[in-house]
């Protein structure tokens, strides 16, 4: 049997060594043979009186340079351990010391069996703080953490605690430990046999299975069609049909997408912070205008805009800033302005109106999150701490040289893609839906007053709006049948918020503020154009 | 594993976008316009996957495969299902009524001042206008369509004395004519569509129409011009026809509409391509 090796990583004093000695208690009556490599000591050593007499040998590794594969190997083939525990130095990056246990001649002996990462609650939110880059990655890696020294606190402060972990690793089990020695051993004995053997039913497990049977719904249909079954005919028209316009859907937004992820990498790999921010000028009134305008440069669709504005807020842009930019911005898009134009020819005051109208909307919620700012973070980390955890994304680790920076940046975007991308494709799926199955002239059959058919065109631009550019032609079709505002309002939601931006929004933003954002847009908007579009129209 | 994954998605997507482009389908998912982004993102695509090759060299211990499932449906559907061409009844159309869009049509295209202008002087338009940024954008705008004497105004050239409503030319024939409805009242026209009606029609109309795609084909729409014919009754929904007529300008609820009286009307073939596309 291949050696297994356990890591306990985690801070100085956070309780690494006496996580060790409760398991080795526990071991106390079986005869395997047992290393430790302790790359750190601290205040607390390994009890002798659990090592004495039995097979189990504590080794300690205070220069690193010494410590590698070479060293493991010769470990191995000293003491033909059943087990080797790594107490690994919790201020050095754990993927280190995996790449360095990935290294061929230790796989051939050995393999990893868990990775315990060690928490003291007293400490975390300090060390969360100073050095939160290291210790999420830790905490990233590890399999089981364990919080210590966890009498001290509020129940509340404890629950956010484990809420941050959830949030940087998902899938890790999280337990309590009280620094009385009998309930560390039972949690000790937990980690290490029974935890790794609990099944929990993940979302994940239950979208496999899902994916499955779609899967095999796909090849008895292929089967039955490639045979002919002419018994077998079901109108599967409509699917045809729901697949073209979903795939359609994506194959424009795709290069958009992509479009957005590398100009939001390419703003995290070669823009600094201090450069973007100064670019968003800190005076209120001026960082407005250019928020508006900005998006002109940028001739990008409403969903490229989601991740780029993200990455802004990132950057240390205020938040009213970047909202404003990125409402504005996919409405004064260049490509957006033409698409109105054609589709309103010999009417460029549509175009004027929308624009006109689409900026004062964006001002306006931007102004609203001015007035009753957030206090705390919007923007959701875990893209950066989790899909990349490979270093370059911490702000002191860019990587050197040109090419090393291009590099990261299609690493950095290939990561944001996938993680954008499966709002995209969930979203553009649903709006499909309704574009295939919701028949378009309920909307015309639907008459009411100015204020009805405002708020009708306002949801349905939410439901059927696909890209901001083909907003207009769509918008067009009503416009006989409905007065020209609830028409200005589909034309000015659309490209704000849709069905498949809401979901990307969700991906990159906090629920909170997300819900926030949708109602000032659908307030305001609406208010705005009950108002204004009474004084033009 | 999870790097290999990737690179398969990735290049998966690639390969599809540059089969549609290869064989010319792509036109049946979106406007020749996205193509270029089209080419953009095969090529993001196929870089980010180049630099993603060395990971797979990378042993992970935690795998989350599950993000990526997203990516493999859509991958699967393109791949196993083949694109559809959408008639007027695949999309959920039901019964709009043409008339009233072709109304929407004569409400917008109805020639004003601006739209007189348009084809003399662009430059001239923003001068008179008040707004002038929105409008020097939008004298821009036309000035590609409208004014490139290489392609609009070649499209709009008549064979002989017919106007000939093509593959290439049908959106921007029907905006002509409904600008400048008195200029071609009379004229001879030829058009090829599939038979539209609906429920308003009367017995002797239909509307040889096509399908527009402004961005994809998630927002086709059927347009067309308004046809009285005799026998109109006995056409198909969806049959492809050529019409030949005259233009007239008709009174229709109320609004001056132009529409085709028709002298012949031959069934022909499915064009190649069957959308239309507004630029």
């Amino acid at each position: 049997m291949k050696t297994q090796i356990d890591i306990v990583s985690g801070f100085l004093g956070s309780g690494k060594t006496t996580f060790i000695n409760g398991f080795l208690e526990n071991e106390r009556l079986s005869k395997d043979r047992i290393v430790i490599i302790q790359c750190e000591t601290g205040e607390i050593v390994i009890d002798d009186q659990l090592t004495e007499g039995k097979n189990i040998y504590v080794k300690s590794v205070l220069k690193e340079s010494s410590f590698d594969a070479k060293y493991i190997n010769e470990i191995v083939k000293k003491y033909l351990p059943h087990k080797i525990i790594i107490e690994h130095n919790g201020t050095k990056k754990l993927d280190d010391l995996l790449d360095m246990l990935y290294d061929r001649s230790i796989r051939k002996n050995c393999a990893i069996n868990k990775i315990i990462h060690t928490i003291d609650a007293a400490t975390f939110d300090i060390f969360m703080n100073n050095m939160g880059e290291i210790l999420i990655e830790q905490i990233s890696n590890s399999d089981m953490i364990v919080v210590n020294n966890a009498k001290g606190l509020t129940k509340n402060k404890l629950g956010n605690m484990e809420k941050t972990l959830k949030a940087i690793n998902k899938s890790a089990e999280i337990v309590r430990a009280f620094i009385r020695e009998e309930d560390l051993i039972t949690v000790n004995r937990d980690i290490l046999y029974h935890a790794g053997t609990k099944k929990h039913i993940k979302p994940s497990d239950i979208l496999f299975s899902v994916f499955f049977v779609f899967i095999l719904g796909y090849l008895l249909f292929s089967v039955s069609r490639s045979m002919d079954f002419s018994s077998l005919n079901i109108d599967l028209s409509w699917l045809q049909v729901l697949n073209t316009v979903f795939l359609s859907i994506l194959i424009q937004a795709f290069p958009f997408v992509l479009f957005g992820v590398i100009v939001s990498s390419i703003m995290q790999i070669f823009i600094s912070n201090e450069m973007i921010v100064q670019f968003f000028p800190r005076k209120k009134g001026l960082g407005f205008i250019v928020a508006l305008l900005a998006g002109f440069l940028f001739p990008v669709c409403d969903c490229a805009i989601v991740p780029v504005a993200a990455r802004l807020v990132k950057k240390g842009v205020p938040l009213p800033t970047a909202v404003t930019f990125m409402l504005a911005a996919p409405i004064v898009n260049p490509l957006v302005i033409a698409s109105t134009l054609y589709a309103f020819p010999g009417q460029p005051s549509v175009a004027f109106y929308r624009i006109y109208l689409g900026l004062t909307v964006a001002f306006a919620v931007g102004l609203t999150f001015l007035f009753f700012s957030e206090k705390k973070p919007v923007v959701i980390n875990r893209l950066e701490y989790i899909t990349c955890r490979c270093g370059y994304c911490g702000e002191n680790s860019i990587p050197k040289g040109f090419w090393g920076k291009i590099d990261a940046v299609f690493r950095h975007a290939g990561a944001e893609f996938f993680d954008v991308g499966r709002f995209l494709i969930m979203g553009a799926f649903l709006s499909s839906i309704v574009q295939t199955l919701l028949p378009k002239d309920i909307l015309s059959n639907i008459g009411g007053g100015y204020v009805a058919s405002l708020v009708i065109m306002m949801l349905s631009a939410f439901v059927l709006s696909v890209c901001s550019t083909s907003d207009a032609f769509i918008a067009r079709t009503f416009a006989n049948q409905l007065p020209m505002g609830a028409v200005m309002g589909f034309m000015i939601l659309g490209p704000m918020l849709d069905i498949k931006n809401l979901l990307m929004l969700l991906g990159n933003f906090k629920k909170r503020f997300v819900i926030k954002l949708v109602l000032s847009i659908f307030g305001l908007s609406f208010a705005l154009l009950l108002v204004l579009t009474k004084l033009f129209f | 594993m999870e790097a290999a994954l990737k690179i398969v998605i990735l290049v998966g997507f690639a390969l599809f976008f540059s089969m549609l482009l290869q064989t010319g389908k792509v036109q049946l998912y979106v406007n020749p316009r996205i193509v270029p982004y089209v080419k953009f993102g095969i090529v993001a695509m196929i870089a980010i996957s180049l630099v993603s090759i060395r990971d797979i060299f990378k042993p992970k211990r935690k795998v989350n495969l599950a993000p990526y499932l997203f990516f493999l449906i859509p991958l699967l559907m393109a791949f196993s299902l083949p694109a559809k061409a959408m008639d007027s009844t695949s999309m959920a159309f039901g019964d709009v009524k043409i008339s009233q869009q072709q109304g929407s049509n004569a409400d917008y295209f109805t020639p004003d001042d601006i739209a007189e202008n348009r084809t003399e002087d662009t430059v001239q338009m923003s001068d008179n206008s008040p707004m002038t940024e929105e409008d020097s954008l939008s004298s821009d705008s036309m000035d590609s369509t409208q004014a490139d004497p290489d392609q609009t105004d070649s499209r709009l050239t008549m064979q002989g004395d017919t106007i000939v409503m093509g593959d290439n030319n049908f959106v921007q024939w029907l905006q002509e004519i409904y600008d400048n409805m008195g200029k071609y009242e009379g004229e001879k026209i030829e058009v090829t569509g599939f038979v539209f009606k609906s429920k308003d029609f009367k017995g002797n109309e239909f509307a040889p129409a096509r399908l527009m795609m402004a961005c994809c084909t998630a927002d086709l729409q059927p347009v067309g011009l308004l046809c009285r014919y005799e026998k109109a009754a006995e056409l198909k929904q969806d049959t492809w026809l050529k019409v030949t007529g005259t233009i007239r300008i008709v009174d229709y609820n109320g609004e001056k509409t132009p529409v085709i009286v028709a002298d012949n009307v031959v069934s022909t073939n499915k064009p190649k391509n069957e959308y239309v596309y507004p630029y």
